[in-house]
This record gives structure tokens, C-alpha cells and sequence, in this order.
């Protein structure tokens, strides 16, 4: 007999092996298996009360530092912008920002039209560089001083201008260069 | 897997006490064989294997997928855990030269038939010296290969191989004797 018919044997007398354990087998088997769980339970709610304090002592040591940041910048700098402002009123300056945010066909039923000062700040530049920019403001334009058709005549004067070049009207600055 | 053991088996996930009874009555006697066959038949030991194991089956039973075969799953804890209890005690047991205390009988060529119950089988497997019995039992009944039984019991995998071959022979001379016995009576 080869050792592999021999193994085979063997193997198959064991296929369906039993033997009954002991009754305090069982006994012993649950008992370990409830502590564990029990003591699972027990560490599981200090866990949660261990995260959730660490959570609460975090959020309390940051939450000096992190209300400052949340409060916009402009809201500290306006006071400190309109003080060299002093030659101007204060409802100007109110006007002014307005008339950034609202469209121009706000102002049409008085015939005037507010253009926002873009000279005062730059674009690009945040009102807190603008706050540390030690050039005095300019006064602020009064509202009226320009009218609706100044502004409707200089922006048609320049497509006709375009048109009259170039017999087309441009929407877009473009650049266009012909070589001969 | 028929359904009602997936359910069982999702049952004792949760960690319900009745699910984790009737799986422990199911399949208890085929785990006990087991621990029983890898400890040469000391009950003792048999059952503090069959103990740390089924500790290890409710601890872990999160992590069995039912494509697999429960059953083998189970009887592969046993395994491994008797191994642990096999290296554990190996510390401070004192090792014999087996080839010095048995003499290797006739060879395989001598059984023309084998008709042995799984009974004398496994007082024939547990008289086998300790290491020759983990390697046999392991390699001819469990199915393992002779990498992994090298790994699991921290031998050579020349060992192994030698190891069979004598546990083979050790056991063809312990059946050649009860069949001996047998004719006698």
C-alpha cells in the first residue's frame, strides 16, 4: 500500500469525528464570553464620555481664537475708513458702497446715474491693505454730478467709433493687427 | 451554506445568546474530536483548547464570511489553537529522540487492506510521539502543506517531511500490533 492510500484512509475514517465535551465546558465557554461582553459594554459609554469631553475641551481652547477670525474684516475697518474721511459726509460713503452693490438702472427714475469710485480702492486690493495705505481718499463724487446721458453718449461714441474703423460693431476690446 | 445557519451565524454576530448556544451544541463534538486528536487524547488539555477556542469563535465571528465553510472555519481555530497549546507546552516539556525509543516496524507494504475503526485509528494517532502526531494529524487530516505546518510549528520544512515519513511508519508498527493482537484473540 502506497503512503497516499494510506493517508486517504486515514483521512476519510476521520471525516465525520465526534466526541461529546464535558458539561463544564459550556459552562466555563459562556462565562468568559459574558464577562467579555460586559466589560465591552462598560468600556464602550467611558469611550463615548472620553471622546466627548476631548471634543468639548477642544472646542472650548479654540473658540476664543476663532471668533475673531469669523468676524468679516470690513466691519472692523469701516469705522477706521470713514475717520480720514472727514471733509466727505458720512451718508456718501454709505451711498457709495451702496451704488457698488446695486445695478445702475437703480437711480434711473431720477435720471441720474451712480458710477461706483473704482479710483478709491483699487481692484484686487482688500480694504485692509486699503486701511494700512496711508494715500489720503479722494472726496467723494456727489450723486448727480454725472448724468445718465454723459454716460449713454461716451460708451455709443465708441461703437460708433469701432464701426466707423472697422464698419463693425465690437463687442469685446480685441487687437487685430493686418500685415500687409 | 443553507440559510438557516447563515441566519444563525448572523444571529450569533449580534451577540444572541441563544444563537451562540445552539452553534456551541452543534458543533462542539466536532471541535472536541479535534483538540482531542492533537493532544493524544489527554482530556485535560482537550478541553482548554476546546474553551480558548470557542472564546476565540464568539470574539471573531464578526469577521467570518459565509462564502466560506463554517465548519472549516471552526475546526481551523481548533487547529491553530491546539498548536499554541502545542508550542506553549513544548517549553517545558522534555524531548525524546524518537528514533532511539521506537523502533520503526514493517513498512506500509504489510497492509494489504486496512480495516480499522476510527477508534483504534485514534489511539493508534495518539500514541504517536507529540511531534510526529501534530505533523501527521496536520498534514493527513487537516490537509495542510508542509510550508505551512513548518511555519505553524516553528520547524524546518526538512523536518516536516521526516517527520511524516516516521510518523507513518511509527503508526503502520502500532496497527501492524493491535492487528497482531487482534489475530491472537
Amino acid at each position: 500500500m502506497k503512503a497516499e492510500e494510506f493517508d486517504q484512509y486515514v483521512r476519510s475514517q476521520f471525516r465525520e469525528e465526534a466526541a461529546m465535551p464535558p458539561v463544564g465546558v459550556e459552562a466555563a465557554v459562556f462565562a468568559a464570553v459574558d464577562a467579555e461582553s460586559k466589560g465591552r459594554r462598560r468600556v464602550r459609554p467611558a469611550a463615548a464620555l472620553l471622546i466627548a469631553a476631548a471634543t468639548g475641551a477642544a472646542l472650548w481652547l479654540n473658540a476664543p481664537e476663532s471668533v475673531p477670525a469669523e468676524t468679516p474684516q470690513p466691519v472692523q475697518a469701516a469705522p477706521v475708513q470713514a475717520a480720514p474721511v472727514s471733509a466727505a459726509p458720512a451718508e456718501a460713503a454709505a451711498v457709495t458702497q451702496e451704488a457698488a452693490e446695486l445695478p445702475l438702472e437703480q437711480n434711473h427714475d431720477s435720471g441720474t446715474v451712480t458710477v461706483p469710485e473704482q479710483t478709491a480702492v483699487p481692484s484686487g486690493t482688500s480694504s485692509s491693505v486699503a486701511i494700512g495705505n496711508p494715500v489720503q481718499p479722494q472726496p467723494l463724487e456727489p450723486i448727480g454730478s454725472r448724468n445718465a446721458a454723459s454716460v449713454v453718449a461716451a460708451g455709443e461714441g465708441n461703437a460708433a467709433e469701432l464701426q466707423r474703423k472697422g464698419e463693425e460693431t465690437w463687442v469685446l476690446p480685441a487687437v487685430v493687427k493686418v500685415n500687409d | 451554506m443553507e440559510a438557516a445557519d447563515i441566519n444563525l451565524i448572523e444571529a450569533c454576530k449580534k451577540g444572541e445568546p441563544r444563537a451562540q448556544r445552539e452553534v456551541y451544541a452543534r458543533f462542539s463534538p466536532m471541535m472536541f474530536a479535534v483538540a482531542l486528536r492533537y493532544t493524544n487524547n489527554a482530556r485535560t488539555d482537550a478541553e482548554d483548547i476546546l474553551q480558548e477556542s470557542w472564546i476565540k469563535v464568539f470574539r471573531h465571528i464578526k469577521s467570518f464570511s459565509e462564502h466560506n465553510s463554517f465548519e472549516g472555519w471552526l475546526r481551523r481555530i481548533v487547529v491553530n489553537t491546539a498548536i499554541t497549546h502545542y508550542r506553549r507546552n513544548q517549553k517545558h516539556a522534555f524531548q525524546l529522540d524518537v528514533d532511539e525509543v521506537y523502533a520503526t516496524p514493517a513498512d506500509l507494504e504489510a497492509f494489504k487492506e486496512l480495516d480499522f475503526t476510527r477508534e483504534e485509528l485514534a489511539s493508534a494517532i495518539a500514541q504517536l510521539p507529540k511531534g510526529y502526531g501534530m505533523v501527521f494529524n496536520m498534514y493527513v487530516i487537516e490537509g495542510f502543506k508542509h510550508k505551512e505546518i513548518a511555519e505553524q510549528l516553528g520547524i524546518d520544512l526538512n523536518t516536516s517531511k521526516s517527520q511524516l515519513s516516521r510518523a507513518r511508519k511509527y503508526l503502520q508498527g502500532i496497527l501492524n500490533n493491535m492487528s497482531k493482537r487482534a489475530t491472537k484473540a
